[in-house]
């Protein structure tokens, strides 16, 4: 909470906030698009202390300031598994099973990362440990407006791609290739005094036992008291993931490689929700393909998107690569937005634009689904956060 | 550790049901039924059946029928076998596979690292090879169980694996003791605690035995693992263990010996790789133990500077050890399973020898002569087409059925 009201401060300080500061607020525009419902053209929304209060094509209220737009109006878009804006700070190397770990504790919200985020759209983001380890503790979800923290964003990060044995001491000839830190200044040899495995089935034991410690931690991911970020790569280690998060009936979020979409229909049948990995140059035909089979599954999903490595804007290009590949341009939408919250388990809070959730939003010159649509406009919680005075107020018609 | 590997397999099942429910129906009304017609078939029993029409229903052999008429529309080929099996198998593995972080690792299986979705199952299935035994890479001292499995199935680990025999591996020699040191200096802390030395090695097999054995009585050398150890002692877990040279096979075979004059137990043992075994034959054929053969080298030098001729096979044969084949997973032209059957018969082998080499001997290793390793009716259609003569370099496979199913040109090309 301390933080968060620092953090709010800040974000006023970004963009003096044009239509209210707290209280309520009427905007009107041309063409209201509320995500997984209808388009209303016209459309208004009634913000009540960063909130959505109403939606409709006659919302009115009393004493409460309209503000009359031209464009199109969206829900603010959501980026999955982002482990730069973290960096270091969010992850601790130091012990291979650190359930405890909260990387809220290593974010910094004043990060100017979340600012180009927001700048293109980019509402909410979800952080996720940049680990090696294979229980990296709690990650976080975070407006990027604000760096507020969603509270029930905080799942529990744990790993089943070969990337948690790269800290563990490697006994090979010459022993440098892996190893780092520790090879050279912790005990040598094969020696892990902070319980670093070198296997899949070694690391898979150490799960278990966790998970089986009654009033553990981790024992609270049985059956979904918290929810559960499974990253992997391979098939064979999505596979492995949904055989765990089915055994223990885990709730939660499934980070996956390019060729996820061939397990879509056993994520369908997990209840898992999908991070699809981040598109590069060697595997966009696979994930794009992966998309088509997820949305065609019923699977929720999103996009991953590293903020520090990649122009923000390179999530909208994912979803329209999608598109290339059959990807209907709802589904494209829905994997942007609430497909994205679905998948993170905050689909009752982000998303679409309904009563209820966050009012973010953000008002493009254009169809939102549509590339060469420009953002105008972006807020978060309620609040005005981006101007872009590039383009002109009317958008093109 | 048995458990959580059956729920694994409820869990797993239920997830797919609905998939896999279809993609059964599926292969009993087409992929796994089917028949084959080859101008001689070798049964790998003895027999020997010439213009064989072979029928194959729900992945299994329904009908063997010799002097039948060509058919068109039956795949048709020189010669029929049965699917090879390769007990030293190195694919779709990896570092992570082999758990280093204990030099004893005994009760950890590979299973949970295979990586079934490797386009090199379709590859090695399609030179003719249907069933292997997977095994941990030898990083450390003991690596952990063994595991069966066929080239192609199902991508789920717990619907793909066959259970025959336990086999628990590890390695003599150099492989888990070269390269334990640290990345500068000498490896001079107590907390290099990994072998060095071949005698190091040795150690922690008879300690880790010793313990194994002793710890009912003496509850504070328990381990976690030791229970594997004992099922080795008590012959219902197979040791199997790489041994390329002489002093190495010498080393496994006193070890099996100790063990039983101490009255631990009498070890079931498979020298894994062992080149040299034709050095000193007779230790291992007092100790019964059997031996897989690594891929015939061309420069006569196999691992760990062993050196291995291509009459070992023929020596084995005529001393009257167990031996079988492998090829270690290889799918490349010329060193297949099936090319060192041929470099074994270029050493002298016979071809029914040979053909045993790939095909029955190893499925009675595996516990599974029943179900594989032979062509008759009533066993899994694992079945190989040859275009000529089996095994020689100018024949080569056309066709292969793993479980009824063929090994299609796109499964062997899924990256």
């Amino acid at each position: 909470m301390f933080i968060t009201a620092l953090t709010l401060t800040l974000a006023a300080s970004w963009a003096p906030a044009q239509a209210s500061n707290q209280g309520a607020y009427i905007l009107q525009v041309d063409h209201l698009h509320t995500g997984n419902g209808p388009v209303l053209s016209p459309g208004k929304v009634l913000v009540r202390d960063g909130v959505i209060a109403e939606v409709g094509d006659a919302v009115s209220a009393k004493d409460v300031p309209i503000l009359e737009l031209h464009g199109h109006l969206s829900a603010g878009m959501i980026a999955l598994g982002d482990t730069t804006i973290l960096g270091q700070e969010g992850a601790d190397a130091t012990r291979f099973v650190l359930p405890e770990a909260e990387s809220r504790f290593g974010f910094d919200p004043h990060t100017p990362a979340l600012r180009r985020l927001c700048e293109q759209g980019i509402t909410t983001v979800v952080l996720t440990p940049p680990s090696d380890a294979l229980v990296a503790g709690r990650g976080l979800v975070a407006k990027t407006g604000s760096g507020r923290m969603l509270a029930k964003g905080q799942a529990m990060h744990v790993a089943f791609d070969a990337g948690m044995f790269e800290d563990t001491p490697d006994p090979t000839p010459g022993g440098m290739s892996g190893g780092g830190f520790f090879q050279f200044f912790g005990p040598n040899g094969s020696v892990t005094p902070n319980g670093y495995k070198s296997s899949y089935p070694g690391a898979a034991r150490l799960l278990e036992d966790a998970v089986q410690t009654k009033g553990s931690q981790m024992s609270q991911l049985v059956g979904g008291g918290i929810r559960a970020w499974l990253r992997s790569d391979s098939r064979a280690e999505t596979s492995r993931a949904l055989a765990f998060a089915m055994r223990h009936k885990v709730q939660g979020t499934i980070e996956a490689g390019a060729r996820v979409g061939e397990l879509a229909t056993q994520i369908q049948a997990s209840g898992l929700g999908v991070a699809l990995t981040v598109f590069r140059e060697t595997n966009p035909i696979h994930a794009t393909r992966s998309a088509v089979e997820l949305a065609k599954a019923g699977v929720p999903f999103g996009f991953c998107l590293e903020a520090r490595d990649r122009n923000a804007a390179t999530l909208r290009l994912s979803a329209a690569l999608c598109r290339r590949a059959g990807l209907s341009a709802s589904n494209a939408w829905k994997a942007l937005t609430f497909g994205a919250a679905q998948a993170v388990g905050l689909d009752g809070e982000i998303g679409t634009i309904a009563p209820g959730k966050d009012a973010d939003f953000v008002l493009w010159d254009g169809d939102p689904n549509e590339l060469t649509s420009r953002i105008e406009r972006v807020w978060v919680d309620g609040k005005q956060v981006v101007q872009n005075t590039q383009t002109s107020q009317g958008g093109k018609q | 550790m048995m458990r959580p590997m059956k729920t694994l397999a409820l869990a797993a099942l239920l997830a797919g049901a609905s998939d896999r429910a279809s993609a059964q129906t599926e292969a009993k009304s087409s992929g796994a039924s089917g028949s084959v017609y080859a101008d001689v078939l070798y049964t790998s029993t003895g027999k020997t059946f010439e213009n064989v029409l072979v029928t194959f229903q729900d992945g299994r052999i329904t009908t063997i029928t010799p002097g039948a008429k060509v058919d068109d529309q039956v795949p048709h080929g020189a010669a029929l076998t049965a699917g090879m099996v390769d007990l030293s198998a190195r694919v779709a593995r990896s570092e992570a596979s082999v758990e280093q972080t204990n030099e004893v690792e005994a009760s950890l299986s590979v299973a949970g690292a295979l990586d079934l979705f490797d386009p090199n199952w379709a590859r090695l299935a399609a030179t003719g090879v249907t069933t292997v035994l997977a095994s941990p890479p030898d990083r450390n001292v003991v690596g952990g169980l063994s595991a069966i499995l066929k080239t192609q199935g199902p991508t789920d680990i717990a619907e793909r694996q066959l259970t025959g025999r336990s086999f628990l591996r590890g390695a003599m020699g150099d492989a888990p003791s070269s390269g334990n040191r640290p990345a500068w200096g000498a490896p001079n802390s107590i907390y290099n605690r990994r072998p060095t030395t071949r005698m190091g090695v040795e150690w922690e097999w008879r300690k880790a035995f010793i313990d194994a054995a002793s710890a009912p009585d003496y509850p504070e050398l328990e381990f976690p693992g030791a229970d594997v150890f004992r099922a080795v002692l008590a012959g219902n877990v197979t040791l199997f263990v790489q041994a390329f040279t002489s002093i190495d096979i010498r080393t496994a075979v006193f070890l099996k010996e100790e063990m039983k004059r101490e009255g631990f137990g009498d070890i079931q043992m498979w020298i894994d790789s062992g080149a040299e075994a034709w050095k000193d034959p007779q230790l291992l054929k007092r100790s019964n133990s059997g031996v897989v053969l690594p891929p015939f080298p061309a420069d006569g030098y196999s691992g760990e500077n062993s050196f291995m001729a291509w009459d070992v096979a023929k020596q084995m044969d005529e001393l009257g050890i167990p031996f079988t084949l492998s090829a270690y997973g290889s799918f490349s032209l010329g060193s297949t399973l099936g090319d060192q059957a041929g470099r074994a018969m270029h050493g002298g082998l016979a071809f029914d020898k040979a053909l045993a080499a790939v095909t029955l001997v190893p499925a009675r290793v595996l516990g599974l002569e029943d179900r594989i390793g032979s062509v008759e009716v009533g066993k899994d259609a694992d079945l190989v087409l040859w275009s000529g003569p089996p095994f020689e370099l100018t024949s080569r496979v056309l066709a292969v059925w793993v479980s009824g199913t063929p090994v299609t040109q796109s499964s062997s090309a899924t990256r």
